[in-house]
């Protein structure tokens, strides 16, 4: 009787253990999901326009098109016009697999944070996800059609996570971290600013034969003939913010320059013009094999200076010239004069960054966030004309990687 | 005397038991207190923790074959010990109101997609009514088999999360403020774990190094509480006090996810699994102290009482929980102190009524 007894007790522990943890007491019809894999958000008049691109699991075998799974509502607060979504279509909007958030031109005249604190507020949203301006509306980005993939979302969310695994080109940012320097005492972050750019790249055969790109344009063939000309996307420039308002643009050539600074950089090229042995002045293609970056911050009385240390290892990728054949034999090995060319150039990118930022009230380099960590009894003392008062000592040595 | 457990099973109890409880709220409650200096909070309450597991090591070594009951009425006499041990299973059933909101939201935040109703989370109250009438030696034998469950768990976490957070957001070391202070004692309602090795008095079969054996795996549980902490603030920074249930949220930023997809949940799974049991532990002594107060001959009608107390309490305050936990920082946190503390330090100091 005793072991009849244990035996329904471990039958229902059991039991209950499976159903506890495995979301059984929850179900919903797989169907009725709406997997939001991208948001675009824009402001049209007082009110967010939300556009979610929709990952609708289906029982067939065929694929949707991308325009039929975006699909926009307003609200007052983002959430509302997210709720709205599926009061209109049914659909129980998830939104855990959301991996980009993409804010519209419109978005950018208000403090961005308006919207944002809603993903650091909720739980249904992963604060892992990508986040992007764009030119333009958000919803254009997420209605365009991209040759790489069928869903126009995940497509531009691949120049992202690709860059985060080493190459500098995109200041990638995420809810979470643009939010830590929101929140910081530096109240200072960036995000990039996406553009799209046409190309006739032929995505259903799978050549490539003809893949030359072209700044957007108005009247080009394919719009001429009433159908969407392809895009491929460009995140390479950046917007920088200062309590969540927008302050400024850095070019594509600032962005990377102000990686360098900020993240242990491979992989990437820089564009310099220089001139080789023979003397033939040209622009060289530069690889940045590697980056050591060292930055603190100190205090000359009551002088602040930001003293910022880079060493890039260098190598020559490629020219817009024809070489003989010693130079093209030498492994990419940089002559003194190129190696300087960089450093100039490298240096008054940099120096050209601070200068805007600072002036525009942000504090990119984070010089508040330093002083607090490091020098807290100066940092106390002059934390309102820490920023206005700094100055930067940049030192960047670039070096042969042959 | 029955010694129905070991000093391995009391050792394995004492890390994962104390570690496991550390890692839902307890990291964001300790940011919004103390930022930065999380790791220094939770330093003083593990050290003035230390100092109560001496004291109940000590009490353990003085009781010899007595259970914890049978010593206070050799210290107090009987009625006293009735009014003690009263006030004692209400205390636990108190203490565990924290761990089952706990347990109860990220089950539902994080493996639920719907919103959950109120029998979402029922069932748990059925496993702990099971768990808490089977009484300390299964739950003992649960916890040591546990152990490789945790190990696992918590290496997932730890090789998720260590490699994605900046750990200059710890500075500066030395705090400005004295903001940690008011931190340590918000958060000292989530630590006293050593209290309740006091009731285990009694229960165990020492082993020759039987302190040894407390005291380092009272160590492994202050160091990994305080990395995980240090990881956890070094991921979050400026928004840590936003992340309610840290072991489910830190271990998502590794890069390797991106291409392999969101198994850091096994490791939140596999810590969620054991934490059902180590809630119920206070449960357990609850319903056997309220036991020897009211001698019910069935161990059923304890258990239902316990367990049936803590659910519905679960009910009413399932809409009002940040305002109880603020009510529980602010003001309860005296009578834990007072229970946690105090008393066994009055245990500790109050001679035998037969002088011995």
């Amino acid at each position: 009787m005793v072991f009849k007894r244990a035996k329904i007790f471990i039958l229902i522990f059991i039991a209950i253990f499976v159903f506890y943890f495995t979301s059984d007491f929850a179900l919903l019809n797989i169907e009725k999901t709406a997997f939001i894999v991208s948001l675009g958000i824009d402001k049209v008049e007082d009110e967010y326009s939300v556009t979610a691109q929709i990952a609708v699991p289906e029982t067939s075998i065929g694929q949707s098109s991308n325009d039929e799974s975006v699909i926009t509502a307003s609200g007052k607060t983002l959430y509302s016009a997210v709720t709205k979504i599926g009061e209109m279509t049914g659909w129980y909007p998830k939104l855990s697999f959301c991996n980009l958030i993409i804010l519209g031109e419109s978005m950018l005249s208000e403090n961005v944070f308006n919207v944002i604190d809603f993903f650091i507020r909720s739980y249904k949203v992963e604060d892992s996800a990508i986040l992007c301006a764009c030119y333009g509306l958000a919803k254009e980005v997420l209605l365009s059609h991209s040759p790489l993939d069928n869903i126009s979302g995940l497509s531009l969310a691949k120049i992202f996570v690709r860059d985060y695994n080493g190459a500098s080109r995109i200041l990638t940012t995420s809810i979470k971290e643009f939010s830590i320097g929101y929140y910081s005492r530096s109240e200072s972050a960036f995000m990039p600013k996406v553009k799209t750019v046409e190309t006739d790249i032929d995505s259903k055969s799978g050549a490539q034969s003809a893949s030359t790109l072209s700044e957007p344009s108005s009247g080009s063939a394919n719009e001429s003939e009433g159908k969407k000309a392809p895009v491929i996307y460009d995140a390479t420039t950046s917007l920088y913010f200062y309590k969540g308002e927008v302050k400024g643009e850095l070019t594509n050539d600032e962005s990377l320059c102000y990686s360098l600074t900020i993240r242990n950089a491979k992989d990437s090229y820089i564009s310099v013009n220089s001139i080789n042995d023979d003397g033939i002045r040209g622009n060289f293609l530069f690889g940045i094999e590697k980056v050591q970056n060292n930055k603190y911050l100190t205090f000359n009385g009551n002088e602040p200076t930001l003293n910022i240390n880079l060493n890039v290892w260098l190598s020559i990728i490629d020219t817009n010239f024809a070489e003989d054949i010693d130079s093209v034999s030498n492994l990419g090995e940089m002559t003194d004069k190129m190696l300087y060319d960089c450093k100039v150039h490298i240096t008054n990118t940099i120096t050209e960054v601070f200068n805007k930022t600072k002036s525009a009230g942000c504090d990119l380099f984070k010089i508040k966030n330093e002083a607090y960590k490091r020098h807290t009894k100066e940092y106390e003392k002059h934390k309102l004309t820490l920023l206005e008062n700094c100055k930067l000592n940049l030192n960047v040595n670039c070096i042969n990687n042959v | 005397m029955e010694k129905s457990i070991t000093s391995r099973q009391l050792a394995v109890i004492t890390t994962v038991g104390f570690t496991i409880t550390k890692l839902h709220i307890l990291p964001a409650s300790l940011s919004h207190f103390s930022k930065e200096a999380l790791w220094l909070s939770a330093l003083i309450n593990i050290a003035i923790d230390f100092l109560l597991l001496l004291a109940v090591l000590k009490i353990s070594n003085d009781a010899k074959n007595e259970n914890v009951v049978l010593y206070f009425e050799n210290k107090f006499g009987k009625n006293f010990t009735k009014v003690l041990c009263f006030i004692y299973a209400l205390f636990f059933m108190l203490k565990t109101f924290i761990p089952i909101y706990e347990q109860k939201n990220s089950i539902e935040l994080t493996f639920y997609e719907t919103q959950p109703t109120f029998l979402t989370f029922m069932p748990f109250f059925i496993v702990a009514f099971y768990i808490v009438l089977k009484g300390v030696r299964p739950y003992a034998r649960s916890m040591e088999i546990s152990l490789w469950i945790f190990i696992l768990g918590i290496a997932i976490l730890f090789l998720l999360s260590s490699f994605s957070g900046n750990y200059s957001a710890l500075l500066p070391i030395i705090p400005s403020n004295f903001s940690f202070l008011n931190g340590s004692l918000k958060s000292l309602i989530w630590f006293g774990d050593p209290l309740l090795l006091l009731f285990f008095v009694g229960k165990v079969k020492r082993s020759e190094n039987h302190d040894k054996k407390i005291i380092t795996a009272y160590i492994t549980y202050a160091v990994l509480t305080i990395i995980f902490l240090v990881v956890f603030y070094s991921i979050f920074d400026t928004i840590a006090e936003r992340q309610y249930y840290a072991s489910l949220k830190m271990s998502k930023y590794s890069i390797s996810l991106s291409d392999i997809g969101r198994f850091d949940y096994l490791g939140a799974f596999l810590l969620s699994g054991i934490n059902v049991f180590q809630v119920c532990l206070p449960l357990i002594f609850a319903s056997i102290l309220l036991s020897y107060c009211f001698n019910f001959k069935n161990k059923i009608i304890p258990a239902l009482i316990v367990v049936l107390l803590e659910f519905i309490i679960s009910i009413l305050t399932q809409n009002d929980f940040f305002k109880s936990l603020s009510f529980i920082q602010n003001y309860a946190v005296y009578f834990f102190i007072i229970m946690t503390y105090l008393l066994p330090i009055i245990f500790l100091l109050k001679r035998r009524r037969n002088g011995i």
